[in-house]
């Protein structure tokens, strides 16, 4: 190596010495990661439960941070959200570990006939929350995530049956079937995101107003979605059965439906 | 704990493990950053960005042991980002902490050498942002040449003819540079010596 080279070593080592990270810069970055991770979650969860009463997420796990986006899908209260003890299981053949962290067993599947397979699981905490916000009990979910060969994708939520005032149902399913005994129950749910500070138009109260329409602030923009879902409760395990924007139409849900209840 | 393991259980989800590899990589990266950009808040942008994206997006890194130039090659995705949008100058809060940190040095000798030091980084600063990187992970990092070639996504051959040509443009400002040093060097020694009248 020759002189001049030893000598940027050396300048280099002088000046890069002199830095060192802020002590504000790790809490800036757990509190980024948690905040990806939380709305990732939220995308699935905060507009998915039209078989618990009207819902606003409120509040996180205490070892989370307050999200900068709070999706409010109604006027009163009810539930969720909440990641803590949050664990991602990336094989089926984990599938015991993750019963086990669930605590209850389930029905499940690894692949539908339709084509959509299993990508990947996650064990998690959800916060029931009471009218003003406070925190008054935990119950543990399993959700599964399904994915066809184009990339679309259908989620599975699995958790033990709420007590019935917990999960009343705000609005009539559109449609409601037997299968095996098993009485499926199938809306369809359409939601338009709004960020905090948007003001309705008379156009959006309308819509706002008809049955199993939606609007949620907290959106960086103005985006609207379909929500499709098929839920039925077994054995003291509720299943939901979930597709957002999804190619999949009623019957293909019913199908899938039927292939987990059969398993 | 090896690294290894750390990023294995920070795979199945473990913060803790994660913690400890920010412990133990973020001096490196911050510094590693600051050469490139010359900017302490790009560092600390761009340092952030890194162990984010490192945290996410673990489970994308097939061979646990290839973890450092994995890390590394995300340092340099986006510190090349950050090169390509932002200016040089410097912000107020930048020139605090620099004169801050000059304060601290307090003997003639070494603020010449610090000052040297700084023209230097500031020559290394002028190369284009793809010999700098290069530079910067050969020089300081002391990566080799094959390491430098993974992290920036390059191939072996072309990360030497960036190094040749750095090489090349550096020596030229850097024999001026040392000139002058060696000759305030003297001076210095010439002073501090007992026989000096």
């Amino acid at each position: 190596m020759e002189k001049y080279e030893e000598r940027i070593i050396r300048a280099m080592y002088e000046e890069g010495n002199k830095i060192t990270p802020s002590e504000a810069l790790k809490d800036r970055i757990d509190r980024e990661i948690n905040n990806i991770e939380w709305k990732r979650m939220e995308e699935k969860r905060s507009m998915r439960k039209f078989h618990i009463k009207k819902f606003v997420v409120a509040a996180v796990a205490a070892c989370f941070v307050i999200p900068t986006a709070v999706f409010a899908g109604g006027t009163v209260t009810g539930y969720i959200t909440g990641i803590g003890g949050y664990h991602e299981f990336k094989s089926y053949d984990e599938m015991d570990q993750a019963k086990e962290k669930t605590g209850f067993d389930f029905s499940s599947v690894e692949e539908f006939s339709n084509g959509y397979s299993f990508n990947n699981m996650q064990v998690g905490t959800v916060d029931k929350m009471d009218e003003n916000g406070n925190r008054f009990g935990t119950f543990n979910e399993w959700t599964g995530s399904y994915t066809d060969e184009s990339g679309n994708e259908v989620s599975l939520y699995i958790n033990e049956t709420l007590p019935q005032d917990e999960t009343d149902a705000a609005e009539e399913p559109h449609d409601r079937r037997d299968m095996n005994g098993v009485t499926l129950n199938y809306a369809e749910n359409s939601y338009m995101f709004v960020p905090a500070d948007y003001e309705l138009t008379e156009e959006d109260k309308e819509f706002d107003a008809q049955p199993h329409c939606y609007i949620s602030y907290g959106s960086d923009e103005v985006e609207h979605s379909i929500f499709r879902h098929v839920t039925w409760d077994k054995d003291g395990v509720h299943y939901d059965l979930f597709a957002k924007d999804s190619p999949l139409e009623m019957e293909d849900l019913y199908e899938m439906a039927g292939e987990i209840i059969g398993e | 704990m090896d690294d290894n393991v750390l990023v294995e259980k920070m795979k199945a989800g473990d913060k803790e493990s994660f913690d400890i590899l920010y412990e133990r990589y973020q001096n490196r990266l911050i510094r590693t950053a600051y050469l490139i950009t010359g900017n302490y808040s790009d560092s600390e942008d761009i340092v952030q960005e890194t162990f984010v994206k490192c945290y996410l997006h673990c489970n994308e890194l097939k061979n646990n042991s290839g973890f450092k130039p994995w890390l590394y090659q995300i340092l340099t995705r986006t510190a090349w980002q950050y090169g390509k949008k932002r200016s040089r100058e410097l912000p107020d809060e930048e020139i605090e902490k620099k004169a801050e940190r000059s304060d601290e040095i307090n003997s003639l000798d070494l603020i010449l050498k610090s000052e040297q030091s700084a023209k230097i980084c500031e020559a290394v600063r002028k190369l284009d942002i793809k010999y700098r990187v290069v530079v910067v992970y050969y020089y300081y990092s002391q990566m080799s040449t094959k390491e430098i070639a993974k992290a920036c996504e390059l191939r072996e051959g072309t990360v030497k003819s960036r190094l040749f040509a750095a090489r090349k443009q550096l020596k030229k400002e850097m024999h001026e540079i040392m000139e002058k040093e060696e000759l305030r060097d003297g001076k210095i020694r010439g002073k501090n010596h007992p026989g000096y009248v």
